[in-house]
């Protein structure tokens, strides 16, 4: 298991949760700005052992994993963290997976080309409102 | 009296779309009625009827968008399939999240579309028969007198006749009366029946 880091004020705010993808250095620079400790993870079994422990905002995930797709993750975080948000973060403009993962519990879906836009409408008011 | 017909509800302000999808909607047997615009169709929508929406996001006016949250705002469980040929990830996504049951781009195939109508009808169906249960449950449960309805908030939390008649100061005999009568009324076959039906209420049997 990776080791995990935080960056921010670990008092500040629960922990948003990002497991590895291209864009984690954005993602990490947004909530740094937010002053969220970020937690990062290299697949969905460590995501879901954390989420099972600790208190997050949300957990940032692309749409693939080692270990499988963002759906099966959905699925394993509901059961240990009912209410918990997953923001799916995918490569692809194509609107049918984004609908297909809103579908299976998906709190947001952020097209990667507008990566920045999409945290702060998405991410932002789930860090800011604890 | 007849149950209203299902109606499959299209707005879309092309009217060669509109023309299309009734068209293609009325070739499966299904109702289909078409609105030019949000207002036309709030205009005319009752709440009540069962359907589904074929919804454009994009329109003059208010948007399909808007229009769902309009809906929204007035508690219609209409399932809205949108449909769009200038639809993004943020559209789709703020769709769904206002609860919107598909999102469709254009273009699509017939058959497609087909199939999502016919799942939002049966959703509307599912919803509006458990709606319908809901209230019968809430019905019946208006019957019962202020002493049967405590009785049977005991029961429900498992405490035995004795043990309802020492709490509320009644005799064994008085639990069991109310207990039959609760049972009569509430039109329940076992125990296990009646908890389901006061956990389908919800709060309205234990806060009130």
């Amino acid at each position: 298991m990776d080791k995990l880091r935080a960056a921010g004020d670990p008092a500040a705010r629960p922990a948003v949760l990002c497991l590895r993808q291209r864009d984690e250095m954005e993602i990490g620079q947004l909530l740094t700005v937010l002053r969220s400790p970020i937690y990062y993870c290299a697949n969905g079994r460590e995501a879901v052992a954390i989420a099972r422990d600790g208190a997050l905002s949300c957990v940032i995930t692309p749409l693939r994993l080692p270990d499988g797709g963002a759906a099966k993750l959905i699925r394993q975080l509901q059961r240990v963290a009912p209410g918990l948000a997953v923001i799916v973060v995918v490569k692809s403009p194509d609107i049918s997976v984004a609908v297909e993962v809103m579908r299976r519990g998906a709190y947001a879906v952020i097209d990667s080309r507008t990566l920045n836009s999409g945290l702060l409408h998405h991410v932002a008011p789930l860090v800011l409102e604890r | 009296m007849k149950p209203p017909v299902a109606t499959v509800h299209i707005v879309d302000d092309d009217e060669a779309v509109r023309s299309a999808l009734r068209l293609l909607i009325r070739s499966v047997g299904l109702q289909a009625q078409a609105h030019a615009s949000a207002p036309e169709f709030l205009a005319s929508y009752d709440t009540r009827n069962p359907g589904c929406l074929v919804l454009d996001v994009r329109m003059p006016g208010m948007s399909g968008l808007e229009l769902q949250q309009e809906l929204n705002r007035r508690g219609a469980i209409i399932p809205v399939v949108f449909i769009t040929g200038h639809g993004d990830v943020p559209m789709a996504v703020t769709a769904m999240q206002q609860g919107a049951f598909d999102f469709l781009q254009k273009p699509f195939q017939d058959q497609e579309l087909l199939e999502k109508v016919q799942r939002a009808l049966a959703r509307d169906a599912q919803s509006r028969a458990g709606m319908a249960a809901h209230a019968e449950i809430l019905a019946r449960l208006e019957t019962l007198t202020p002493r049967e309805t405590e009785v049977m908030r005991l029961v429900t939390r498992g405490k035995a006749n004795k043990v309802i008649g020492a709490d509320l100061g009644v005799s064994q005999r008085t639990v069991e009366i109310h207990r039959a009568h609760v049972m009569e009324k509430m039109r329940a076959h076992s125990l296990a029946e009646l908890v389901r039906m006061v956990l389908d209420a919800g709060d309205s049997t234990h806060n009130s």
